[in-house]
């Protein structure tokens, strides 16, 4: 009985045997044909590659979109580690900013108080705010200076920062200061990165919105709002303020003076630009070539009128 | 029971060319197309060897050969000559797995672990005498260790997937063989 297998066996084993070394040989032998015409093994494989591998494709395609999902979800992981790092990071820096802020208005606040005259053409007379309009109507203050002190209707008041309004109604000793904020203010401004010019309109907020601007796409929030000098009444490059949309898209200055508590004002004195009345005098036309070197005291004029428009311009 | 059935031994040899198939789509998966800095084990070569050593039959010489030849012209390795050595320590192996029988599992990991270094050693002096560039020898260290470090891994996995087994003392196989 148990002969039977091992007869089987007997018969099969030197078949094995044989089937086996045949097949090492065979594979030795592909090592060594390899070993002497590499191209054309080399082809083979390629082949062989080349038949078997896009047909893995369906597979692969899958399974490696996993596996990059996988190391997605990984990056995101640490992009959110990053994320919240950036925010630990934002909120020092807010309050960095917050603090900045705070000394800058402060180093505002003691110049205007030390009387530091960081202009020469632009001379100002600082006055205490007595009282306000008393109507939620009308928005202005009384300051106690006035005709006095030398203060002419239409000059501009300012606290430290920004512009704040200007004088409408001088009495002998105090004077009437219109907010910007008054439905009856209308402030000629340039926004500055883009130069483009506009109306700030008081509307009883205390963000008045911005008209008839040129071209809205120009301006982007946080642009820096400044007086433009049309229409003579402001000197040019008084800051007022930041723009701001609103909800309903539009545009509006976040006032740079702070209106919450004004105190103290100053009055920049403004005895008007001079004009250019006759520009015959400036270009002399006709008179020999357009020249560069024109008379002096003729030159002066235009250049101190540009000078007087800007602000902090030395 | 149908344990030692012929439909069983096609089955396990279909899952040897199917388990193959997959540790070679695995391993073309482009997972990291950076030089990798972990080498990876020889996953073929133990599954080969474990499966020799608890039912020689599921592993038949050809079909491993075929296995090999064909991981060789996909890794880019030398044709043939890798997959020649394995099937020879491949049959050594079956050849002694009938000893191997009763001695405990360490034995069993400890013959099939010299099986690995010889083939793997044998690769490397037959390439560096026909001067053929090869992987750097703390790769090879490293691939050697971590593929001997895969079979109880792979005993396990087909332990528990596919009940694969040393023959018990008496067992026949689908002829009607003593295994």
């Amino acid at each position: 009985m148990a002969k039977e297998p091992l007869r089987s066996e007997d018969f099969s084993g030197p078949l094995k045997r044989l089937i086996l070394g045949l097949l090492v040989l065979l594979l030795l032998a592909i090592f060594v044909l390899w070993r002497i015409d590499s191209p054309r093994v080399e082809r083979f494989r390629i082949a062989v590659i080349d038949r078997v591998v896009p047909s893995f494709d369906w597979a692969l395609a899958p399974v490696t979109a996993t596996a990059n999902l996988i190391r997605d979800f990984q990056s995101y992981q640490q992009i959110y580690k990053q994320n919240q790092e950036l925010r630990r990071e934002l909120q020092q820096m807010k309050s960095w900013k917050e603090a900045a802020l705070q000394l800058e208005q402060e180093n505002a606040r003691l110049l205007d108080l030390n009387n530091v005259r960081l202009d020469p053409r632009l001379t100002y007379v600082t006055g205490v705010v007595l009282a306000d309009s008393g109507s939620p109507y009308r928005q202005s203050v009384l300051i106690n200076v006035g005709a006095r002190d030398g203060i002419i209707d239409g000059w501009a008041a300012m606290d430290g920062i920004g512009l704040v309004g200007r004088v409408s109604g001088v009495g002998e000793r105090s004077s009437r200061i219109l907010l910007l904020t008054d439905p009856s203010s209308r402030v000629p401004v340039t926004i500055q990165p883009s130069g483009q010019r506009g109306l700030i309109v008081g509307d009883n907020t205390l963000a008045p919105p911005i008209d008839f601007i040129e071209n809205r796409d120009l301006v982007q929030a946080g642009d820096r709002v400044v007086t433009s000098g049309d229409g003579e009444v402001f000197p040019a490059g008084v800051l007022i303020g930041h723009v701001a949309t609103d909800k309903g898209g539009r545009m509006r200055v976040r006032l740079s003076a702070d209106y919450e508590r004004l105190k103290f004002l100053r009055i920049l004195r403004n005895y008007g630009t001079e004009r250019i009345e006759d520009p015959g005098q400036m270009i002399l036309p006709g008179d020999g070539p357009p020249a560069p070197l024109a008379p002096q005291d003729q030159r002066i004029e235009p250049a101190d009128t540009l000078g007087a428009e800007a602000l902090g311009d030395e | 029971m149908n344990e030692n059935s012929l439909m069983r031994l096609w089955f396990m040899r279909a899952m040897f060319v199917l388990l193959s198939g997959a540790v070679i789509f695995v391993h073309l998966i482009p997972f990291e197309t950076t030089p990798g800095r972990w080498p990876s084990p020889d996953l073929l070569l133990v599954l080969g060897f474990a499966w020799a050593l608890r039912r020689g039959e599921f592993v038949p010489p050809v079909l491993f050969a075929l296995v090999m030849l064909f991981a060789d012209l996909i890794f880019g390795r030398p044709p043939g000559l890798y997959a020649g050595l394995s099937l020879i320590a491949l049959e050594m192996l079956k050849a002694r797995a009938g000893k191997l029988r009763d001695m405990p599992f360490t034995v069993e990991w400890a013959s099939a672990a010299m099986a690995v270094i010889a083939v793997i050693l044998a690769y490397r002096l037959i390439l560096a005498t026909l001067l053929i560039e090869q992987l750097a020898f703390t790769v090879a260290l490293g691939q050697t260790m971590l593929t001997i470090l895969c079979y109880p891994v792979v005993i396990g996995f087909s332990y528990v997937f596919f009940r694969l087994t040393k023959p018990v003392l008496g067992e026949v196989n689908a002829l009607g063989q003593r295994l």
